[in-house]
């Protein structure tokens, strides 16, 4: 009886001595612990002014992008705990797209991600910060579970500072990083365009966000595009087809407040993903980079014009503006005139 | 002949009709007419849009098997917001469909509403009509609807999670009682899929 008693009190000694000697504050550890739950573990990584937010995904679930799509939203980072901290941004990287059913998508990562966040720190100070964040985030499979996590990390003040692990996990998110278009050597040219079209006199405008990727020396592996949250539309989901002219996405606008004149432009954030260098990253290059997968992605921004003062039945930007459903719309009408005019005729 | 003839005209352009308005779900847009609905409470009792003309009107999709929506349940977010504004009718909408793990019978609906204090009518939208209508994307996603029958709100009930939250349907019903826009008048719904 005496042994069994003692035996765990041993182990509870040595396990709190350990736990001692790997706390904060003890070593520079540059990976704070895990904190877990049935469908995520989630940790800060990093050194220096560079961390890291880092999930692990159980089988069928997944957190989101900074656009989470239909439902869902980004995690939140709040280090206002930690005032040496200043001024966190969290990055994203180029975000997958998640079927829902009802015909619903959802933008975001499944198994694992590491979303960069860049910060500020304060001058002066212990060369280890140590670091608490509050985490608010929701993980969905069909189903979804809001969370509140407090992470930790002793944060060393020098980036030099960061083990082999954090550094290989810092760097491997910073090149999954969607790079920016105007950076990129070989990037193709994109060009965003909106077409207006109203059906008839007083009837509804339809509009459609044309895209266009076009010539550059990145090979379009599995290229699929992806747009932030925009504060006048709703975006459909983009169709694309490939052509001798390059990738061209069409994507059906739907306004979000009727009551409220339309500007004249608008800006657009986008983002490509699947690209795929054809030479191997350089030494030094940076932009040349590929993302965990091997894939490249783009994101760039543009302000396109509204086209808000078509003039009503205008055919020109029918056939130009909404081919697919205006043409629809015409031929059907075309139909059913024909068919009342040829049975009509025999009597 | 004649008759026949006219059939197969008839059948015809009834199928042109029929192909040419099959329309695309759309969202809703603010300023746009709130689709008419009729639908069954907890107790079976039929309510319709139209039964609160002229009264301002909150709609909330909702999900007791949601832990977004039961979180806002258990916060008591909704019912306080709804009790701070007698002039507007609150409705709760469930468009889980009947297959789905997250549905549940009316009756343990009514016992989830009286354990958390919800006192408005919930409907059931089991085929997801009512919810495309509208394009409820989440649980919640809430639509305030003016007197004159218009969407006012569409979008998320507050700001979401973290230390301040700003509750977006409490500033549109008070903008609205005081004759004015809600600003913002559309925001993001956060929260669950609804389980179409």
């Amino acid at each position: 009886m005496m042994e069994k008693s003692v035996l765990p009190k041993l182990a509870l000694t040595a396990a709190i001595l350990l736990g001692t000697l790997a706390s904060p504050g003890a070593s520079p550890a540059a990976v704070g612990p895990w904190v877990k739950n049935e469908q995520a573990r989630v940790r800060l990584v990093g050194a220096g002014n560079e961390l890291g937010l880092e999930f692990e995904l159980a089988a069928g679930w997944h957190v989101y992008w900074k656009n989470p799509g239909d439902a869902g939203y980004a995690p939140r980072l709040d280090f206002s705990a930690t005032p040496a901290l200043r001024n966190a941004t969290l990055l994203f990287p180029a975000p997958h797209r998640i079927d829902l059913p009802g015909g619903l998508v959802s933008y975001g990562y499944e198994t694992h991600v590491l979303y960069p966040v860049a910060v500020e720190l304060a001058a002066g100070g212990d060369p280890v910060i140590p670091v608490t964040a509050r985490l608010d985030y929701l993980v969905c499979s069909d189903q979804c579970i809001p969370y509140t996590a407090t992470l930790e990390l002793s944060l060393p003040r020098s980036p030099r500072a960061a083990d082999g692990e954090s550094a290989r996990l810092l760097a491997a998110a910073r090149s999954a990083l969607p790079v920016e278009l105007a950076k990129l050597e070989g990037a193709p040219v994109v060009t965003l365009s909106v077409r207006s079209a109203r059906a008839s006199a007083g009837g509804r405008t339809e509009r459609t966000l044309e895209v266009l990727v076009a010539g550059g020396s990145l090979h379009a592996a599995a290229v699929e595009i992806f747009f932030e949250s925009h504060p006048l539309f709703t975006l459909d989901r983009p169709v694309m087809t490939a052509g001798r002219e390059g990738l061209r996405f069409r994507v059906p606008l739907h306004v979000l407040n009727e009551t409220r004149p339309l500007p004249a432009a608008t800006t657009f954030a986008w983002t490509l993903t699947g690209f795929e260098t054809p030479v191997p990253a350089g030494a030094d290059g940076a932009a040349a980079t590929a993302g965990t997968d091997g894939t490249l992605a783009i994101t760039g921004t543009a302000e396109v014009d509204l086209g808000a003062s078509l003039p009503a039945g205008d055919t020109t930007s029918v056939f130009r503006g909404v081919p697919r459903i205006g043409l629809f719309v015409v031929a059907c009408v075309g139909v059913a005139l024909f068919l009342l005019h040829r049975f009509r005729r025999p009597s | 002949m004649k008759s026949s003839a006219s059939l197969y005209r008839t059948l015809l352009l009834s199928l042109v009709v029929l192909g040419c308005s099959g329309s695309a779900h759309a969202d809703l847009a603010v300023g746009a007419v709130a689709p008419a609905f009729e639908l069954k409470d907890l107790d079976g009792k039929t309510v319709s849009l139209a039964d609160f003309r002229g009264k301002t009107v909150v709609l909330e999709w909702i999900n007791p098997n949601c832990p977004v929506s039961r979180g806002y349940a258990e916060k008591k977010v909704m019912v306080t917001t709804a009790a701070a504004h007698p002039e507007a009718v609150w409705l709760g909408i469930n468009s889980t469909r009947a297959s789905h793990e997250d549905f549940i019978a009316p009756a343990a609906h009514k016992a989830y509403d009286e354990k958390n204090g919800i006192g408005y009518a919930v409907l059931y939208d089991s085929s997801g009509t009512v919810g495309h209508a509208y394009g409820a994307k989440t649980t919640p996603h809430m639509f305030v609807i003016d007197k004159a029958g218009k969407v006012a709100y569409n979008g998320a009930i507050d700001s979401g999670p973290g230390a301040t939250s700003t509750n977006y349907v409490d500033a549109a019903l008070t903008a609205l009682a005081a004759g004015k826009s809600p600003d913002p008048a559309t925001t993001r719904p956060m929260g669950c899929s609804v389980k179409y």
